[in-house]
């Protein structure tokens, strides 16, 4: 028995050790950020997001720190991932807009449009976990006015609102759905220019080229390759080490 | 036949009628036909002009403008027949049309090209009538729906924000609604407020309330008359057929009641707008009308020269402010001013009216040591809660500037080269336009959905329908072994009934006595005979109550009451008659009388 206790009490323990020394390593990187040692305030981010730390804040901290690098497509890569994490917040909307008045090639960041992100117009302002949340909520709450009607009959608002909660519940777990399937990955180019081909491979032909900080959609990967989509509707692959993005496939 | 002169004729006659069929032909092979439907109609009104081509049309057709009149849609079909091998075409053009007011409409011939000629169409009348501001009910003094309109001010100044009220009061099942706003002469409109529900009582009677509000702004003084609004509402008539009792019956009773279209209309009111006074006019005064206020911030204060300082100054409060152009800042010559484009926020509120805010930024640069002095910002204003002028003043403070060190020409990859800037002044704009890194965050929020809180929250979301089953199967299990027996049933019916009927009068006894009243007593009537009888009340049919009546020692009066009950009620359940709220009363007090009979024959 105090075994288990004992044990309980060491998970706790290094579970908070973690977080104040991931909190300590990101005083670390703001110091050095303030002092302008940028690639020692990168290199410490870097690590925190390998780590498994997927937060917004410091990911647009990354971009910023990139950005003073002069690595504007690292810096809208980074920026694009925060985006994802915390869609409204006007510091990383301000921030990507301005990188992205710097690059040459005029892509948007924006989904493009089309009748799927015509219904998922919110995609863009709300991540799929708050969706997952108020699904949640809907779905918890109307189990429980059902659950209470079950003991009160009298009280037919109950199931109306239970019914109701669990409608609202279903179309809401369908917009988590489409969250998922349209969460695709951001990522911008890193190189100078790259060049975009018909196939994953140096052999294929070049349909265009893109340069840096030029905002791209990976829809695909294959060995060192990306299939990429832009908002101008332009499709290719692009060689993945030309390329930057934090997302569910890393680069 | 053998008369040459009879052959002559019939050839003649042969040949005229070839002649008459093909002019006929002809004249059937081009034809324009307008026709209307409704020929008379209110405001909310769809009128359906249906044009029928017959011929090859030869180029679109051209709809007619007509003053009040807006066109809201076209549809079309075509239909291609062949008769004796002769190819014949028609198509049917529907035009959907909506008054803006009401009067008599004439839409004038419309002209197509047939089969290369150009032909004209009859032209057609309907007549719109003015709506009623209310719905009349049935029995009742009261109106079932009715609409009032008011403003917050009746005497605005000149550019004065004024909301405006549009309410419908309703006591019948409105099922949907739609304002459409008639617009006004030399007045700004705003209509992004929500609109409200909300109760209100009048001449003793409970209204639900829906309100509209929208915020105008009259552009000059006078007499402003304002049109009517109208309000087009569907409401439900409950049908006579309802499924009653099942889980599910209740959501979606509304699938078996009928729908019908009512326009109403406000009154044509107006407001006396007032002039700004001439007296007390501040001369920069450029006709900024509204409560606001004035503040003014810089970056920093302490600078070097050469370096950039933020100056933004923000006006906000309740009134327009988007007619407000650029600020014309005047600072000493050794301060260069780079201003941004100015930022327009407006938002329409219910408490407000309408609140504005505009940002200005400036790029200040300072190309001199020292403190400058940067004065103070000034804007005059007219505020109509005060009556008067007032000028908003905001203290811009003064600048530090140190001497700028000595810098190199440098090449950077944002090509200050080109633009002949050094790279202290590239660096001290960027970090001007990038916003800071952020400091204060928890690391363990904002995060994504990664696989630790995704399998949280997939558990939280698969224990609620688990706990819901297992709440289901107590229940279950609790009211078998809790279920009161029959003898209990018996004796306690009167009480449970009592109870009932007064839930009832709560519920029903302040409105009219409606079909959806009677049957939910008959409901209660019905409960009542279930637990006299130790069966399932609701599911008890007429010809049962019948039975069980005529089992009893009742009087005979009673038993003939019990079937005119029965009767009553499969009249209200399969025909479309309803109630009066008399013949509903005296329903109710032959079920109370048969239930006491009842209730003193089986204790």
């Amino acid at each position: 028995m105090y075994h288990k206790f004992y044990a309980l009490f060491l998970g706790l323990f290094l579970c908070t050790s973690q977080v104040s020394a991931s909190q300590g390593q990101l005083e670390l990187a703001a110091q050095a950020y303030d002092k302008g040692d940028f690639y020692q305030s990168v290199k410490i981010y870097e690590e925190l997001i390998s780590e498994g730390l997927d937060n917004g804040h410091v990911f647009y901290n990354l971009g910023n720190a990139y950005y003073r690098l002069e690595e504007p497509g690292k810096a809208m890569a980074a920026y694009l991932a925060a985006k994802r994490l915390l869609p409204r917040n006007p510091d990383i909307k301000a921030n990507l807009a301005y990188v992205h008045g710097q690059i040459k090639d005029k892509l948007e960041y924006q989904t493009e449009s089309g009748f799927l992100n015509v219904i998922a117009f919110w995609q863009d302002s709300v991540t799929s976990k708050e969706i997952f949340e108020v699904f949640l909520f809907f779905w918890c709450l109307g189990f429980l006015l059902l659950g209470v009607f079950y003991w009160k009959r009298q009280l037919v608002l109950l199931k109306r609102s239970g019914l109701g909660m669990l409608g609202v519940a279903v179309i809401t777990f369908s917009a988590f759905l489409i969250s998922q399937n349209q969460d695709a990955v951001w990522g911008a180019v890193s190189a100078n220019s790259a060049a975009v081909r018909s196939g994953p491979g140096e052999l294929n032909t070049q349909v265009f080229e893109l340069h840096r900080g030029a905002p791209i959609k990976i829809t695909e990967e294959e060995k060192d390759w990306f299939l990429i989509n832009l908002s101008d509707g332009k499709k290719g692959w692009i060689a993945k080490k030309q390329v930057s993005s934090y997302g569910f496939k890393n680069s | 036949m053998e008369n040459p002169s009879m052959k002559q004729y019939l050839k003649n006659s042969i040949l005229l009628l070839i002649l008459a069929l093909g002019i006929s032909d002809r004249a059937n092979a081009a034809n324009l036909q307008a026709s209307i439907s409704p020929s008379e109609g209110d405001v909310g009104t769809t009128f359906q002009l249906t044009l029928q081509v017959q011929g090859e049309l030869n180029e679109e057709i051209e709809f007619p403008k007509v003053p009040g009149l807006t066109l809201l849609g076209t549809s079309h079909s075509s239909q291609i027949s062949y008769i004796n091998g002769r190819r014949t075409s028609s198509i049917a053009f529907i035009y959907s049309l909506k008054a803006e007011g009401p009067g008599d409409y004439t839409v004038p011939p419309i002209e197509a090209k047939i089969n290369g000629s150009t032909q004209r169409s009859n032209a057609t009348k309907f007549t719109v009538e003015k709506p009623s501001d209310h719905v009349k009910v049935k029995g009742s003094n009261l109106p079932g729906a009715f609409v009032q309109r008011n403003y917050s001010s009746r005497k605005p100044f000149v550019g004065e924000a004024v909301l405006r009220t549009t309410k419908l009061f309703f006591r019948i099942k409105v099922v949907e609604e739609n304002r459409s706003i008639s617009k006004t002469d030399h007045t700004r409109f705003f209509s992004d407020i929500d609109k409200e529900m909300g109760q209100e009582t009048f001449s003793g009677q409970r209204f639900s309330v829906l309100s509209y509000n929208d915020v105008i702004v009259p552009g000059r003084s006078g007499t402003l008359n304002i049109p009517s609004d109208y309000v087009s509402i569907g409401i439900q008539l409950q049908s006579s057929r309802r499924s009653r009792g099942s889980f599910f019956g209740e959501l979606f009773d509304d699938a078996f009641s009928q729908r019908t279209t009512k326009t109403l209309s406000t009154k044509e009111d107006s407001i006396e707008v007032q002039s700004l006074p001439s007296q007390g006019k501040p001369s920069k005064f450029s006709g900024l009308v509204g409560s606001f206020k004035t503040t003014a911030d810089l970056s920093i204060r302490e600078l070097k020269q050469g370096e950039t300082a933020t100056l933004t100054i923000e006006v906000e409060g309740r009134g327009l402010l988007d007619t407000m152009g650029a600020l014309p800042l005047v600072f000493d010559e050794n301060i260069k001013i780079y201003p941004d484009k100015p930022v327009n926020e407006e938002k329409v509120t219910k408490q407000q009216g309408i609140w504005s805010k505009r940002v200005y930024k400036f790029a200040l640069v300072p190309n001199q040591a020292g403190e400058l002095d940067l004065g103070t910002f000034e804007l005059p204003v007219f505020n109509p809660d005060k009556e008067s002028y007032e000028v908003l003043k905001a203290d811009l403070g003064t600048l530090q500037v140190m001497a700028a060190p000595e810098v190199s020409k440098v090449v950077t990859p944002n090509s200050p080269e080109r633009s002949g800037l050094d790279k202290t002044e590239v660096e001290s704009l960027t970090r001007d336009f990038l916003v800071d890194i952020h400091r204060n965050f928890d690391i363990e929020t904002q995060t994504g959905l990664n696989s630790t809180n995704r399998t949280w929250l997939y558990t939280i979301a698969g224990l609620a329908p688990f706990l819901f089953c297992l709440n289901l199967l107590m229940h279950g299990f609790l009211s078998r072994s809790g279920q009161p027996n029959a003898k209990q049933r018996r004796s306690s019916a009167l009480r449970y009934f009592n109870l009932d009927k007064q839930n009832w009068e709560a519920k029903w006894l302040q409105t009219d006595l409606s079909t959806e009243a009677i049957e939910s007593y008959y409901r209660i009537y019905k409960d009542f005979l279930g637990n006299k009888f130790n069966t399932n009340g609701s599911a008890l049919t007429g010809r049962e109550i019948e039975r069980i009546c005529d089992s009893l020692a009742l009087s005979e009066d009673q038993k003939s009451n019990a079937k005119e009950i029965v009767k009553s009620m499969d009249q209200l359940a399969f025909s479309d008659g309803l109630f009066s709220a008399e013949q509903g009363l005296k329903l109710i007090s032959k079920m109370d009388a048969l239930i006491s009979e009842i209730d003193r024959h089986v204790p």
